[in-house]
């Protein structure tokens, strides 16, 4: 489309100028200005396509780049299963990025309809991920908690088929299917 | 600037790499003294025709270089048949059980040590899952302890470094207290992997009273593998059989009598040795074996204190309890000291033509009730 775009005000210049030299020639007229108003016409839509195409790659390297950073914030250490059993207030997960790509439209709805499943799926559980690490905290910071309840926390969070597990395991399946920006 | 003091166990360390003579390290929780007053004093006990006067108490038969030598012998003899059907039947509810424990980085703390043989197998998998793992065999005879735990280091090629021999009774509860303690100490929350194996817990006088003291000493990130004898039949009959299974071999007769021939001037006779069968509070099959005075003469006995005791006509000395537990006895044992039980693999022996109702249990026990141990908080709050 670009290049039909391009290539019709070519030809328009062209004409244009062979029209300045041989003026005699009614038809130089309507042959210029109909190949300007449809490179006009095109060159609109040659610039929706790359406005949009642009949001996307825009989008898609913010939600690449949280995730990268989602993935850091799980292999903090506070989540190590050999940190020794504390209180502590735990790193969340973050998903700014992601609801902004949800709402702004960028992603095709039928080309990445999948995506879009996918980025859904990965806000509830990052929600409900944050959620419990608020149930822990309040737990775990609460004055009746015993030293074994606090290593049960830690345990439950750190086991294999916790929740803990589930969102990484997810968050390693969406970067995989994340296309390339 | 002066040279700060370097401690002996880190010193022993180097001082003991690639040093092929066979030392071998244990720490001793006990006064060993004390342990001979004990054994004294119990063998002073009152009159009795059915062995509950003068007795050997568990552990003690095990106790010095003789009876662990008897102990070797009769577990090699061919005769002895349960011995080599509970080798056969631990490999298959091992593999029952182990992916419980298969992932969780255990450390294995193996309360009477034995022949050391299911030690191996047990040992041989933690450790590919842990290889930071510290193997930590506990028993009162220092000799059962160096050759219980070879078996298990040399044939799984486990780093001595990681192994740890502590001599200790654990039947008693300020011990197993300490032992608890200085364990949390060594390993922090790592979890511990006890095992009671062997029918040991059928040895003791009260087998509530030691599962007990066991599982006060666990933490809820602990487990315990608990191995017994069982039976499906409370009769008498049953218990008579039971009896026999233990009378057949003579290396087991002469491994019962060793703690009395080492430790007192008694003159063993074997037809002396009576394998009492009867039924216990209608849920076990309890097995004593006696050594029993059957002349019309009383015989005297000298102690190892140079004192001498009268064992009058029909006089007995316990030498050894064992038992074989009914499915309820189980439940209600673990129910009244608060286990639960995660893996529970039975099978019956098969050595005989005609069915028998004798066969070993292997249970994995966690600490708590059932709903401490799976439906905690935490648990509740990271289930997927």
């Amino acid at each position: 489309m670009t290049a039909v775009s391009y290539g019709l005000l070519a030809l328009a210049f062209v004409l244009g100028v062979s029209w300045f030299f041989w003026p005699d020639n009614s038809r130089w007229e309507p042959a210029v200005n109909s190949l300007t108003l449809v490179a006009g016409l095109t060159g609109i839509f040659v610039e929706r396509l790359t406005a949009e195409a642009e949001r996307r790659t825009g989008v898609l390297r913010a939600v690449a780049d949280e995730l990268q950073e989602n993935t850091r914030l799980l292999s903090d250490e506070r989540f190590a299963p050999r940190t020794p059993t504390q209180r502590q207030v735990y790193p969340r997960l973050v998903v700014s990025a992601v609801d902004l790509a949800l709402v702004s439209g960028a992603l095709s709805r039928h080309r990445d309809a999948d995506l879009v499943t996918l980025l859904h799926r990965w806000r509830d559980t990052v929600h409900l991920f944050n959620r419990r690490l608020d149930l822990t905290e309040i737990s775990t910071f609460s004055n009746t908690i015993s030293p074994a309840e606090l290593a049960a926390f830690h345990r439950a969070l750190t086991r294999e088929n916790s929740y803990f597990a589930a969102t990484r395991e997810m968050l390693e399946r969406l970067l995989s299917r994340l296309p390339n920006p | 600037m002066t040279d700060e003091p370097v401690h002996v166990i880190r010193k022993l360390e180097q001082a003991l790499a690639d040093d092929d003579f066979a030392w071998s390290l244990v720490l001793t929780g006990e006064d060993q003294t004390d342990k001979l007053a004990t054994l004294t004093g119990d063998l002073r006990g009152p009159f009795s025709r059915t062995g509950d006067g003068k007795q050997i108490t568990s552990g003690f038969s095990y106790w010095g270089i003789g009876p662990t030598i008897a102990w070797a012998n009769a577990t090699k003899d061919p005769f002895y048949l349960v011995m080599k059907a509970g080798a056969e039947s631990f490999l298959r509810h091992w593999r029952r059980v182990r992916p419980h424990v298969d992932r969780g980085g255990f450390h294995f703390v193996s309360l009477g040590v034995g022949t050391g043989v299911k030690d191996r197998t047990i040992l041989s998998d933690l450790y590919q899952r842990n290889p930071n793992m510290f193997y930590i065999p506990v028993d009162m005879s220092s000799e059962m302890l160096r050759m219980g735990s070879l078996e298990p280091v040399r044939g799984v090629g486990f780093p001595t470094t990681q192994v740890l021999p502590v001599q200790l009774d654990f039947s008693i509860w300020d011990n197993m207290k300490e032992l608890g303690e200085m364990l949390s100490r060594l390993v922090g929350d790592d979890p511990i992997l006890y095992t009671l194996t062997g029918n040991t817990l059928a040895n003791f006088e009260s087998d509530q009273e030691m599962l007990a003291t066991i599982t006060r000493a666990l933490r809820p990130q602990d487990r315990l593998l608990l191995e017994v004898a069982s039976t499906s039949s409370l009769d008498q009959a049953a218990a008579n059989a039971a009896a026999d299974e233990y009378h057949q071999t003579r290396a087991f007769a002469e491994f019962v009598t060793s703690t009395l021939r080492y430790n007192t001037d008694l003159k063993i006779d074997y037809d002396r040795i009576d394998f009492r069968g009867e039924v216990e509070n209608n849920d076990a099959l309890r097995v004593k074996i006696v050594w029993h005075n059957n002349t019309d003469e009383p015989i005297v006995m000298g102690l190892p204190d140079h004192t001498e005791v009268v064992l009058d006509p029909e006089d007995t000395i316990l030498l050894y309890t064992t038992r074989k537990f009914s499915t309820e006895r189980l439940k209600k044992l673990t129910a009244e000291c608060g286990l639960t039980p995660i893996e529970h693999a039975h099978s019956g022996f098969r050595y005989t033509h005609r069915p028998t109702p004798f066969g070993l249990d292997l249970l994995l026990l966690a600490p708590g009730t059932a709903a401490e141990t799976i439906n905690t908080l935490a648990d509740d709050i990271w289930a997927q």
